[in-house]
C-alpha cells in the first residue's frame, strides 16, 4: 500500500439533466500503484471517461461527485478544506492527462511553444529560456521532427497525430507520476494509433510513469497494460491482471467483450456481438446492470446487485454467476 | 452560433418529420393531441421563465391598448387644453387623476398620446418586418438555392449595403421623400432586409448538405421537392427569433427618426416625436421626455426578453443547462 | 499580408464608389431635388427657375457625368445654406468634433463592457451575472436620445454638475460621450459574455485546466484571445454605427456641433449638397473603420486565411 499513488474509493458521479438524474458512475473503487499501467475498459456510456474526469476534478456542470473519494498519495482530492487547492497544484504537475480529441485540445490562437512553456513556467517556475529548452527537449522526446520549427507553429498547421504528440509532450513536461490517457488514439488513423501507443509504452518504461489508459478497445489494453478494470453501466464488472482476464474472463460481459474483439492468435470463424443495448443510467436496474444482456441471467441477477468480490488473489468480479477457470 | 442552432433545427425537424409520418398512420387525433401537449409545455415553460412571461404580458397589454386606443384613452390625444397645460403626473405635487401622466405644453394628455403613439410603433414594426423579411428571405433562399452567379451577386449586394452608413442613408432618403409613416417603413425596410437574406441563405446551404436531402437524391427523388419541403420548417425557428429581435431594433429606429424630425409627420402621434417636443420643456417638465422614453425602453426590453425566451426554447442545450442548475441546487440543499 | 491589405482597401474603394452613386441616385434620380430645395408653397415658376439655376433640368446622365467629374477633382459642391462656402469645408470643420465624440464614447464603451462581460461570464447564472445581464438588457433597450436626455435631466438640470449642451472643454464632452457609450455598453457586454462562455466550454480550456493553468490565466489569456475576434467584430460594428447614425441623435440632444448636427441643419436649410457630402464622408469613414478591423483580425487570429 505504501506505493499506491491513486486510490478511487466508492466514487459516485451523477449528472442532473432534464431527463432525470444520470447515474454515470456508481460505487467505483480501484487503485493504481507506482510504475503500473492500468486499463479502464468499457463501451461508450459505461462511465470510464467520467471516472477519469472525477479523478482530475474536471467533472463538468451539470455533473457532480455525489459520494466517495479520490485520494492522491493518501490525501483526499474531493473532501477537506485544502482539496480544491491541492487538486489545482497536482493537476498538470504530478498527475496529467491526455485527451481524446487532439484537434480541439490546443488553443488555436497560440503557438505550440507558448502552450508548452506555459506548464513548466507555472509549475516549475522555469525562466523563459529554461522553459524553451525543456519544450524542445519534450518535442524531441515524443519524436517530433524539427522541434525548433514546430515550436513556432500554430496548432492549425499540424496534423492530428502531431497534435496528439504535442499534447503528450505537454502532459509530460513536469515529469508527472501518473498519466491519464482518455481514449488517446480514438480520433486518429489506425497507423498513427499504433505509433502513439508505442510512444506511450516507451515513455512509460523510460520515465517510470504510472498510466491509466482509458479505452473501449481491448486490443489496446492487451498490448500495454498490467492490470485491467472492466466497466459496465457505471460500475466495475471485473478487475484483474491483464493476462488472467484475457485468459479466463469470469464476468459474462468481459467474455462478451473479448469474443467481439478480433484476435490474431486465434482463428475464429466470426466475431460474436453482444445483443442488446447498455442500460439506461437515468433509471438503472436495481440488479446487475448487465442482466438484461446476459446469457447466464437468473432471478437473483435482476433483483439483487452483485458487489465486487475477490475470487482469487488480485481478481475481483461483480457477478452472481462468474465463469470459473474449470 | 447561428449555424449551430440551424444544425440543431435540422436535426430536430428530422425527428419531428419521422414521428409525423408515424402519426399519420396512427390517425389524425394523436397528431392533434401532441400538438396541444406541445403548446401546453411551451406555456408551462413560459411561466417558469419569469422574465419572458412578463415580457409577453407587457406586449399583449400594449397591443390590446393600441387596438382599442379610442376606448382606452381617457382623452382625445390631439385635444388642446391650455388651462391645464404642463400638468405634472398624478403622483407629483399638483397632479391629479384627470391627467394620470400629466399634460404637455399645449395641455394635451400624455397618457392618451402614448396610447395612440403605440399604434405607429407597432404598425411600423410589423410593416417593416413583413417587407424586409419577405424580400430578405426570398433573396436569401434564391442565393443559397441557385448558387453560382446569383449567389455571388446577391451576397455582394448584401455585403456592400451592410458596409454602408445605414442610419445616415436612411436620414438622407427620409429627408428627400419627406416625413410620413410610409417613408419610415420604406426607409427601414431598405435598411433591414440584409440580415434575413444572410440567415435564409445559411439555412438553405445547411439543408442542402443534410443526409436526408442526399438520401432523397440517391433513391431518385427530385431533390428540389425535398429541399422545399425542408427549407421553410427549418427557417421558422431562427426566423422567429430574428424577427422578434428586429422588431426591437425597428421600434428604436422609428423613434430615433421621428425624434430627429425625419420620421413620421409632425402631426402624427409617435413616441419619438413626443420626446422631441418634450425636449423644449426639459427644464421644468421632465415627464414629457421621461414618459415616452420609459415606454419605448419597456417595449424594447419586453421584446428582448421574449426573444431570449424563444432562444432558450429553440435550443435544447440551453434548456438542459437551465434544468441542471436547479437540480444541482436542490441536491446540495437536500444533502447539506 | 500586403496583398491582403491592398485587396481589402480595393474592396473598400468599391463600396465608397457605390455609396457615391447611391447618394447621387437618391438625391437626383429617385426623388425630385427641387421638392427638397424649395418649400412646398413655391410656385411653378420659382421651381423652374431654381431647377435651371442648380442644373437639375439637364438629362440625368449629364448631371451624373458632372457629379463624377467634380468628385474626382475633390470638389464636393457649394453649400446652399452658406453660399460661397464649399460643403467639404463645412464638413472639415465639423468632422473633428464628431470624431472626438465617437472616440471618447467608444473608448468608454469598450473599457466598461470588457470587464463587465468577463465578470458575468465567470459564473453564468450567478448573482453577479444576473445583475450585469439585467443592467445590460436595460441599457440596450433604451433609445439613444432617451439615455442622453436622462443624463441631461439628472446631471445638467437637476444636479447642475455639467453643462447642458454645446461644444467646449472636457466637461462638455462627458455627457454626450456617456450617452453614446451606454447603449453600446449593454450590447457589447452581452457579446463579450456569450463569447467568453462559449470559449470556456471548449475542449482546449479543459485541457488547460488539466494542465493546472489557473482560472485567471485561462480567463484572461486563453479564452479572451479567442473571444476577442467576436468582440472585435462587434466593437467595429458599434464604431461604424456610432459614426453613421447614433452621433446624429446624440449631437442633436446636446447640440454638439459635429457633422451629424449639421446634417440635420442641412435638412432644415434645404441644403441638398451639404447633406450629400456629409453622407458621403460618413460612408468613407465607415469603410475605413471596416478595413482597419479586417486587418486587425489577421493580427489577432492566425486561423483566418489571407484571401
Amino acid at each position: 500500500m505504501a506505493d499506491r499513488l491513486l486510490e478511487v474509493d466508492g466514487l459516485q458521479v451523477r449528472f442532473f439533466t432534464r431527463r432525470g438524474v444520470v447515474h454515470a458512475v456508481r460505487d467505483v473503487s480501484f487503485g493504481i500503484e507506482r510504475d503500473e499501467t492500468v486499463g479502464l475498459v468499457g463501451e461508450s456510456g459505461s462511465g470510464k471517461s467520467v471516472t477519469s474526469q472525477a479523478i482530475m476534478g474536471l467533472v463538468e456542470f451539470p455533473g457532480s461527485i455525489t459520494a466517495g473519494d479520490v485520494r492522491w498519495k493518501g490525501q483526499s482530492l474531493v473532501h477537506g478544506p485544502t482539496a480544491a487547492a491541492d487538486i489545482k497544484r497536482i493537476r498538470g504537475n504530478e498527475v496529467s492527462m491526455v485527451f481524446q480529441d487532439p484537434m480541439t485540445s490546443l488553443n488555436p490562437v497560440f503557438t505550440i511553444g507558448s502552450q508548452l512553456t506555459e506548464v513548466t513556467r507555472r509549475h516549475l517556475g522555469y525562466s523563459k529560456m529554461q522553459a524553451r529548452e525543456r519544450a524542445l527537449e519534450l518535442l524531441d522526446l515524443v519524436d517530433m521532427s524539427n522541434p525548433r520549427q514546430r515550436f513556432k507553429q500554430f496548432p492549425g498547421e499540424l496534423s492530428g497525430g502531431m497534435r496528439q504528440r504535442v499534447l503528450i509532450a505537454m502532459a509530460l513536461s513536469c515529469e508527472p507520476e501518473l498519466l491519464i490517457a482518455d481514449e488517446p488514439t480514438t480520433a486518429l488513423d489506425v497507423t498513427i494509433q499504433a505509433q502513439i501507443l508505442e510512444l506511450l509504452a516507451e515513455l512509460q518504461e523510460d520515465l517510470g510513469l504510472s498510466v491509466l489508459l482509458i479505452t473501449h478497445d481491448l486490443g489496446v489494453v492487451a498490448g500495454t497494460c498490467d492490470r485491467v478494470c472492466v466497466m459496465y453501466g457505471g460500475r466495475l464488472a471485473e478487475v484483474g491482471p491483464i493476462d488472467d482476464v484475457f485468459e479466463t474472463p469470469t464476468h459474462p460481459y468481459s467474455r462478451g467483450l473479448l469474443n467481439s474483439t478480433p484476435r490474431i492468435d486465434e482463428v475464429t470463424s466470426r466475431l460474436v456481438s453482444i445483443d442488446g443495448a447498455p442500460p439506461d443510467l437515468v433509471a438503472p436496474p436495481i440488479g446487475c446492470p448487465f442482466a438484461a444482456r446476459c446469457e447466464a441471467c437468473s432471478d437473483r441477477c435482476i433483483s439483487e446487485m452483485p458487489e465486487l468480490a475477490t475470487i482469487e488473489k488480485g481478481r475481483d468480479v461483480a457477478c452472481w454467476h462468474p465463469f470459473t477457470a474449470s | 452560433m447561428t449555424l449551430g442552432r440551424n444544425d440543431e433545427g435540422v436535426d430536430l425537424h428530422d425527428v419531428n418529420s419521422l414521428s409525423g409520418d408515424e402519426q399519420t398512420l396512427a390517425g389524425i387525433s394523436r397528431h392533434g393531441r401532441t400538438r396541444t401537449a406541445k403548446a401546453k409545455e411551451l406555456l408551462v415553460e413560459l411561466w417558469h421563465d419569469r422574465a419572458g412571461f412578463i415580457g409577453v404580458c407587457f406586449l399583449s397589454m400594449l397591443v390590446i391598448t393600441a387596438v382599442f386606443a379610442p376606448l382606452v384613452a381617457p382623452h382625445n390625444p390631439r385635444q388642446q387644453d391650455l388651462v391645464n397645460r404642463l400638468q405634472p403626473p398624478v403622483w407629483s405635487d399638483g397632479g391629479d387623476w384627470s391627467f394620470p401622466l400629466g399634460t404637455d405644453g399645449l395641455g394635451r394628455d400624455v397618457l392618451s398620446r402614448l396610447i395612440f403613439g403605440s399604434r405607429v410603433s407597432i404598425f411600423v414594426g410589423l410593416a417593416v418586418l413583413a417587407i424586409a423579411g419577405l424580400v430578405g428571405v426570398i433573396l436569401g433562399v434564391l442565393a443559397g438555392y441557385r448558387g453560382g452567379f446569383t449567389d455571388r451577386f446577391i451576397m455582394r449586394l448584401v455585403d456592400t449595403q451592410v458596409a454602408f452608413p445605414g442610419l445616415l442613408i436612411a436620414i438622407l432618403l427620409a429627408a428627400m421623400i419627406g416625413p410620413s409613416v410610409r417613408t419610415v417603413v420604406i426607409v427601414l425596410s431598405i435598411n433591414g432586409w440584409m440580415i434575413y437574406a444572410r440567415m435564409a441563405r445559411g439555412v438553405v446551404l445547411s439543408v442542402k448538405e443534410t443526409d436526408y436531402v442526399e438520401a432523397a437524391e440517391i433513391i431518385g427523388c427530385k431533390p428540389n421537392r425535398v429541399m422545399w419541403r425542408h427549407i421553410f420548417p427549418n427557417l421558422a425557428a431562427p426566423l422567429t427569433t430574428l424577427a422578434v429581435l428586429e422588431f426591437a431594433r425597428i421600434v428604436l429606429a422609428e423613434a430615433a427618426l421621428s425624434f430627429l424630425g425625419v420620421g413620421v409627420k409632425r402631426t402624427d402621434l409617435s413616441w419619438g416625436l413626443d420626446v422631441a417636443s418634450g425636449q423644449e420643456q426639459i427644464f421644468n417638465s421632465w415627464w414629457l421626455v421621461v414618459m415616452p422614453g420609459v415606454l419605448i425602453s419597456l417595449t424594447v426590453l419586453s421584446v428582448s426578453l421574449v426573444a431570449s425566451w424563444l432562444r432558450v426554447v429553440a435550443d435544447p442545450q440551453e434548456r438542459e443547462k437551465k434544468y441542471g442548475a436547479t437540480q444541482i441546487r436542490r441536491h446540495i440543499k437536500d444533502n447539506g | 499580408m500586403w496583398t491582403f491589405v491592398i485587396r481589402r482597401v480595393g474592396q473598400g474603394l468599391i463600396v465608397v464608389v457605390a455609396a457615391a452613386v447611391v447618394v447621387f441616385l437618391l438625391t437626383r434620380a429617385f426623388t425630385d431635388p427641387v421638392d427638397f430645395v424649395l418649400p412646398l408653397e413655391a410656385t411653378e415658376e420659382q421651381r423652374e427657375a431654381r431647377e435651371a439655376e442648380l442644373g437639375f433640368d439637364r438629362p440625368i446622365i449629364v448631371q451624373f457625368g458632372d457629379y463624377v467629374e467634380d468628385l474626382s477633382r475633390g470638389d464636393f459642391g457649394e453649400s446652399l445654406w452658406q453660399p460661397g462656402r464649399s460643403t467639404i469645408d463645412i464638413v472639415g470643420q465639423t468632422l473633428p468634433k464628431t470624431l472626438q465624440l465617437v472616440a471618447a464614447g467608444m473608448t468608454l464603451a469598450i473599457a466598461l463592457a470588457l470587464p463587465m462581460g468577463m465578470i458575468a461570464a465567470r459564473r453564468p447564472g450567478g448573482v453577479l451575472d444576473r445583475i450585469l445581464v439585467t443592467t445590460s438588457l436595460i441599457g440596450l433597450s433604451m433609445p439613444q436620445f432617451f439615455v442622453g436626455l436622462l443624463l441631461l435631466i439628472v446631471f445638467a438640470v437637476q444636479l447642475q454638475w455639467l453643462p447642458v449642451s454645446g461644444y467646449g472643454g472636457f466637461s462638455h464632452l462627458i455627457l454626450p460621450a456617456l450617452a453614446l457609450a451606454l447603449p453600446a455598453v449593454g450590447r457589447l457586454t452581452m457579446v463579450v459574455r456569450s463569447a467568453m462562455i462559449d470559449e470556456l466550454n471548449s475542449q482546449y480550456v479543459r485541457v488547460s485546466k488539466a494542465k493546472g493553468t489557473p482560472t485567471r490565466v485561462i480567463f484572461t489569456k486563453h479564452a479572451f484571445r479567442n473571444a476577442g475576434v467576436q468582440v472585435l467584430t462587434l466593437s467595429g460594428w458599434e464604431i461604424t454605427r456610432a459614426l453613421a447614425g447614433f452621433t446624429v441623435v446624440v449631437e442633436k440632444v446636446f447640440a454638439w456641433p459635429g457633422f451629424g448636427l449639421f446634417a440635420l441643419e442641412a435638412i432644415q436649410r434645404r441644403d441638398i449638397f451639404l447633406l450629400s457630402t456629409i453622407v458621403l464622408v460618413a460612408a468613407i469613414l465607415v469603410v475605413t473603420v471596416n478595413v482597419i478591423i479586417d486587418i486587425l483580425y489577421k493580427v489577432i487570429d492566425p486561423r483566418i486565411e489571407l484571401t
